[in-house]
């Protein structure tokens, strides 16, 4: 290709110039009319910031270890639920200005297709905390931004409602525990209590009691069997010298009045080791010995001689019959002692048995207490993650950022569709003449024809202009430009009188949303 | 067919021998004929409207074109000693009767060449119209003999005569074969003696005028119009032409796109 070409092509251009004006102010024309039919459509966003636990896990636990983005996903899906989406479509009026409501499924689907979750990549910090940005689009500004900020609050509602509700769910599986444990153990108890009150005598801990017990009755038998003993000797000896020699080997000393004296006689001794034998006490000691010997000579010499021989029978009588009681007070207290003895024998012999009862009921009751406590334990914890939780200090979602109603259009983007609709007609314009041009097998130039002919042409006559032609560039422009501009106002025209272009408009747009 | 062609050839030239020799006789006789012939009153406006450049001195790139085309033609016809030419195209419109007249003024400018230029467009003759001609014989009362040469020929200067038409003939091929218009045309060749004779022939393609009346001329040109001549009308034309007669060359007419920009 040459200057020559180059010109030549040029010059075809410049010779369809008509046309390539035409098809491209047609096709602005168009663009700027879609552009300016299209509703615009705002964007309002809100951002909320998904974060760790506040409070270190190692401190105190939160009840829903839930990954913070795994239940934003959850909250997600459970916000943009058929029900959900339609509450919030009637509370909000979203659909108010379509003439005829459309049908809930339409809602919901345009719903959906309206609201965006976006997370936001925070770059390799991001490890414990996320944001998460949630747009919607809407025909107003205001709308979207209230739609939005609905949203975050549903969702901020949603979460908390979950992580308390899961919190609160904790404490109450614990609190039942708890309830059950203890009326277990208060069960265990009186069981144990009930038991211990049925063998109260063969408790193991009263053992070294009843063993003391019947080491000293056994050791009291041995002294009663003694003491019977001796008192047998002793009743054998008194028969014996009485009947030798009819007198009590120790009949002096039986009288009261003797046993005084001796005694009397005994501390007067006493008590001149310590004092001298003129004191105060020495002397009335004295006193008292010799008033008594004379009480005593006077008695025997009274005595003595009415009744030596019945006297002396009726002591030995006495005698006789207070040993005799005694031994058989003596036999008395031998059979119950004996029997006690059996009775602590049995009692003893029938405790390991009962302690075995005892230690399994005390074992269970063990078990149960220590369930006990570590259910205490842990609804402690349960009640203080219950407070994390109501107190929002978990893992939580905070907003960053409310939606604020945006200032322009999220779409369309006027110039650019325009633009695009220029360049467009102006590329169906050079298509259009190149098709033109491909079809036309007219000779346009003496270079054409000399190819086909093998030499050149004779001559060649340039186009001769009259003077009406010299004159018409003008009027030509002006038929051009008139031309031109009869398209655009044509469709403009039609835009105005015949308004179902911009529906038509609006549905094609939604097609090529909806397509792509 | 060569030696058809070469036997005419033969006998135009014993004709031509046989003119020379009655040449000093006759000359004054087709000198009086010449005189005879009503003068052309052209309007100047009209012409250029029409687009007719080559009465004028004004510069205009056509001008040089046409003058370029005389010279070759005249170069031509005097190497072969022809003296009719046909012009003619593929279709109509393509600019044959501006060519022709254009060519026809130019030739004229040559003071020692007469020009002889006859509308043989019979079906829709333009050639009165282009020229503003009003009252005029219809031409094929010429071509049956039936008027003379005065009657339609008018003269332009000195040295063009040109035969122009109004009325359409219907059986136009059939006037064109007759030996009536055969005769008539040898007739007026004979006593007008010019150099060149023109004929603006209708369209090749659109009828047998054209191949009817070419065993009558030693040449042809073609006039092929720019963005209207297609390549395959022109290379049809170009043959069936070479074929039948000599084709002098083919002219590009109309072309909005000049490549060469000479300037004086």
């Amino acid at each position: 290709m040459n200057a020559a070409d180059i010109r030549f092509y040029s010059s075809i251009l410049l010779r369809r110039m008509p046309y390539l004006l035409a098809i491209t102010a047609a096709g602005l024309t168009i663009a700027v009319i879609v552009a300016f039919v299209l509703p615009s459509i705002y964007r309002a966003s809100a951002k909320i910031l998904v974060e760790a636990p506040q409070i270190p896990a190692e401190l105190a636990k939160s009840t829903v270890p839930i990954e913070a983005v795994q239940q934003l996903q959850i909250i997600r899906q459970e916000i943009t639920t058929r029900d959900d989406l339609l509450a919030l479509a009637d509370k909000l009026d979203i659909y108010a200005q379509s003439e005829e409501r459309p049908t809930d499924e339409d809602i919901v689907d345009d719903m959906r297709s309206r609201i965006t979750f976006e997370e936001v990549e925070l770059g390799a910090t991001g490890a414990g905390a996320s944001v998460v940005s949630i747009a919607f689009t809407a025909p107003e500004p205001y709308l979207a931004a209230r739609v939005v900020n609905e949203l975050v609050d549903l969702i901020l509602a949603r979460q908390q409602q979950q992580r308390t509700g899961r919190a609160a769910d904790t404490l109450q599986f614990f609190n039942q525990t708890v309830a059950r444990l203890g009326s277990d153990l208060n069960q265990v108890e009186a069981e144990i209590l009930k038991f211990k009150n049925a063998n109260t005598g063969t408790l193991p801990e009263s053992l070294g009691f009843r063993r003391n017990q019947q080491a000293s009755q056994q050791e009291r038998l041995i002294a009663l069997q003694r003491e019977e003993a001796d008192l047998l000797s002793k009743r054998n000896n008194l028969a014996e010298s009485y009947a030798l020699t009819g007198q009590l080997p120790d009949a002096e000393a039986v009288t009261p009045e003797q046993q005084m004296l001796e005694q009397l006689n005994r501390a007067l001794v006493d008590q001149l080791a310590i004092f001298s034998e003129t004191s105060p006490n020495i002397v009335a000691l004295r006193t008292r010995i010799t008033s008594l010997q004379e009480a005593l000579r006077t008695r025997q010499s009274q005595g003595a001689r009415p009744s030596t021989g019945s006297k002396l029978h009726s002591a030995f009588e006495v005698q006789l019959t207070y040993i005799n009681e005694r031994l058989q007070a003596i036999t008395q207290e031998k059979a119950a002692i004996a029997e006690s003895i059996a009775a602590l024998k049995t009692s003893i012999d029938a405790t390991p048995a009962s302690e075995t009862v005892l230690n399994s009921l005390e074992r269970n009751r063990a078990n149960l207490q220590m369930q006990y406590n570590t259910a205490i334990a842990r609804r402690a914890e349960a009640l203080i993650g219950q407070q994390i939780e109501n107190r929002s200090d978990g893992g939580r979602f905070s907003v960053l950022e409310r939606a604020t109603p945006p200032e322009a259009p999220e779409s369309p983007k006027r110039r650019r569709i325009a633009l695009m609709g220029a360049l467009g007609g102006l590329g169906l314009a050079v298509a259009f003449v190149a098709l033109l041009e491909f079809l036309n097998g007219t000779i346009r130039r003496p270079l054409e024809l000399e190819r086909m002919l093998g030499h050149k042409p004779v001559a060649t006559i340039p186009y001769i202009t009259t003077a009406d032609e010299i004159r018409f560039p003008v009027k030509r422009a002006l038929a051009v430009l008139l031309s031109t501009a009869a398209i655009p106002i044509l469709l403009i025209a039609v835009y105005l009188f015949y308004l179902p272009l911009s529906a038509a408009a609006q549905n094609a747009y939604r097609w090529l949303a909806a397509l792509g | 067919m060569e030696h058809s062609k070469a036997s005419r050839q033969d006998l135009l030239g014993s004709e031509r021998l046989l003119e020379q020799t009655i040449l000093a006789c006759s000359r004054t006789a087709s000198e009086m004929v010449w005189e005879r012939l009503p003068p052309l009153r052209t309007d100047s406006r009209s012409l250029a409207r029409n687009r007719i450049v080559t009465t004028t001195s004004r510069p205009n790139p056509a001008h040089a074109a046409f003058d370029i085309i005389r010279t070759k033609l005249l170069q031509g016809l005097t190497e072969h000693n022809w003296t009719t030419v046909a012009i003619t195209s593929p279709t109509p419109g393509c600019g044959k009767t501006n060519v022709a007249l254009n060519v026809a003024f130019s030739l004229a400018n040559q003071k020692e060449c007469r020009t002889v230029l006859i509308d043989l467009d019979l079906k829709r003759p333009q050639l009165a119209k282009m020229l503003g001609i009003e009252a005029v014989q219809p031409l094929e009362s010429f071509l049956r003999g039936e008027t003379d040469i005065a009657d339609v020929f008018l003269r332009h200067g000195d040295n063009l005569a040109i035969g122009a038409n109004r009325q359409p003939v219907t059986f136009s091929a059939e006037l064109l074969q007759s030996r009536e218009t055969v005769r008539v045309l040898q007739d007026m060749r004979q006593r007008m003696d010019p150099h060149v004779i023109l004929f603006d022939m209708p369209p090749m393609l659109a009828n047998d005028d054209v191949l009817a009346f070419l065993p009558n001329v030693d040449c042809a040109l073609l006039v092929a119009a720019a963005e209207q001549s297609t390549l395959d009308e022109v290379d049809i034309c170009e043959q069936e032409l070479s074929e039948r007669t000599n084709l002098l060359g083919v002219v590009l007419n109309k072309c909005r796109f000049s490549p060469e920009k000479y300037g004086y």
